[in-house]
């Protein structure tokens, strides 16, 4: 990571000393919970990046769940991650219930929000903006399953743990969303070659 | 075992993961490269990704509101010291939660049951209580005393739910003879002086006991007058076998004298 040097525990954290910042933290250690809150942003922030279109709603959001945790984080029990993950999940799910009933009101207050699926996908290079267009048109457990797998890299056991699934039925849903991937690709013109 | 595609796919994932090229992953399962070159390749380009970077500044935001709020908090907790008691182990506290509620319902439904009589939902609970009650008593005085209680009870039940013309508690009747019966058998195991106190209070239990069918016997139906009878015959032939084992001597009693094992059994 650029910018902050903090933000280099995104990927440094082992699940041992996670797991005893998550406790100090709960302790109300303030450098644990400052560690433990710098991680969460990071690892929330790509996984929420994908899932909505502005930065600014990113932010928003991720700021939102880090809150959320810090609030709740004295009655968190079980898996860390998968809690977390779920947080995240719902407050999602929230902005887009919130932003469908404004929308309601009137479309033409939230202009260039919505994606224009009918631009084709000319160039043969992967971007961060292709991929979250097309993440928008596979099933929200196949979305899940290619953050946590490939943008986040946890393996087939976390993520089975995070979505609360055997690590077979992550396996399928991997190949099946790989699949879709390639083919909301393939139709919009964007051959996968070596 | 044949894999799946499924369990195919993500055995090369793990083989490029480790540093393998895609095309010597495939040559393991050439009947699939058509079909799974593309999904490797895809996952390898959305792997390749540049990560989404946070800005530094909305982190910095997050975290100076939440060093605002643990200070909040800390103020809130400074002030309620006993809630941060309670917060730091909840575990324990809702232990001490069940067991004051597991307290609080046994000994109400013990004191509400103390007064419900045969019928009764509670009555169940009495007798539960009762058994528990006997078998934690060690001593055989303890037992005999506790005879008499639950003998006095029966009484006082069967005076309770005893109706006008209606049948005699047959149950209940037995219970209150059998439990002043039960209590005499420990008269052995006491010395002198605590066996005549004993056989002493069992014989104003039956004193009692007859005096009480005396006054139900009128009352009760035809069909129970025989019953009534032997019962209140029972009562006066201990009571006369207690007066006897106090004090044979001055006993005007003449052989064969009464004993309580061979006349007081009610069948």
């Amino acid at each position: 990571m650029k910018g902050n040097p903090s933000l280099l525990l995104r990927r440094e954290i082992s699940d041992d000393n996670l797991a005893l910042i998550i406790d100090n933290a709960k302790k109300d250690d303030t450098d644990s919970l400052t560690k433990l809150c710098e991680y969460v942003y990071a690892r929330i922030y790509s996984y929420i990046f994908y899932r909505v279109n502005h930065r600014e709603d990113t932010e928003d959001l991720t700021s939102e769940v880090v809150l959320k945790m810090v609030k709740a984080l004295k009655r968190q029990r079980g898996n860390f991650k998968a809690w977390i993950y779920k947080i995240a999940a719902n407050t999602v799910i929230d902005f887009y219930r919130k932003r469908a009933k404004r929308s309601a009101v009137s479309l033409s207050d939230f202009p260039g929000e919505i994606p224009d699926k009918s631009l084709p996908i000319s160039e043969q290079v992967m971007t961060q903006e292709k991929l979250k267009d097309a993440l928008n048109n596979i099933t929200d457990e196949q979305k899940h399953v290619i953050l946590l797998r490939f943008i986040e890299g946890y393996n087939n056991e976390e993520t089975a743990k995070i979505m609360g699934k055997s690590v077979g039925a992550i396996k399928v849903m991997q190949f099946r969303a790989l699949k879709a991937l390639r083919e909301y690709f393939r139709k919009k013109g964007y051959e996968i070659k070596a | 075992m044949k894999l799946k595609r499924d369990e195919i796919l993500d055995q090369l994932l793990e083989g490029i993961k480790k540093g393998k090229s895609i095309e010597d992953c495939l040559r393991a399962y050439p009947e699939f490269a058509e079909e799974l070159e593309p999904l490797l390749r895809l996952a390898e380009r959305i792997e390749d990704l540049p990560k989404p970077e946070p800005n530094p500044e909305a982190v910095e935001s997050v975290l100076t509101k939440i060093r605002e709020m643990a200070v909040k908090e800390r103020q809130k907790e400074k002030k309620f010291s006993f809630r941060k008691i309670f917060s730091l182990q909840p575990a324990f506290v809702r232990a001490i939660a069940v067991v004051l509620l597991i307290i609080f319902i046994g000994w109400t439904s013990m004191s509400l049951s103390a007064k419900s009589v045969p019928g009764d939902f509670l009555y169940p609970i009495k007798l539960f209580t009762e058994k528990v009650q006997y078998t934690l008593t060690v001593s055989p005085e303890g037992k005999a005393e506790l005879h008499l209680v639950f003998a006095d009870r029966r009484t006082n039940e069967l005076v309770l739910s005893f109706k006008e013309g209606e049948m005699i508690n047959k149950v209940l009747l037995n219970a209150m003879l059998n439990e002043a019966q039960s209590a005499l058998k420990y008269s052995e195991s006491l010395s002198v002086e605590r066996s005549a106190i004993l056989v002493a209070k069992v014989g104003k239990c039956n004193q009692h006991q007859q005096r009480v069918l005396e006054e139900i016997k009128p009352m009760a139906c035809r069909d129970d007058t025989t019953v009534v009878n032997e019962a209140i015959n029972l009562c006066a032939e201990r009571h006369r076998c207690m007066g006897y084992m106090l004090n044979p001597e001055s006993s005007d009693e003449q052989p064969p004298y009464p004993c309580w094992k061979k006349c007081c059994n009610w069948q």
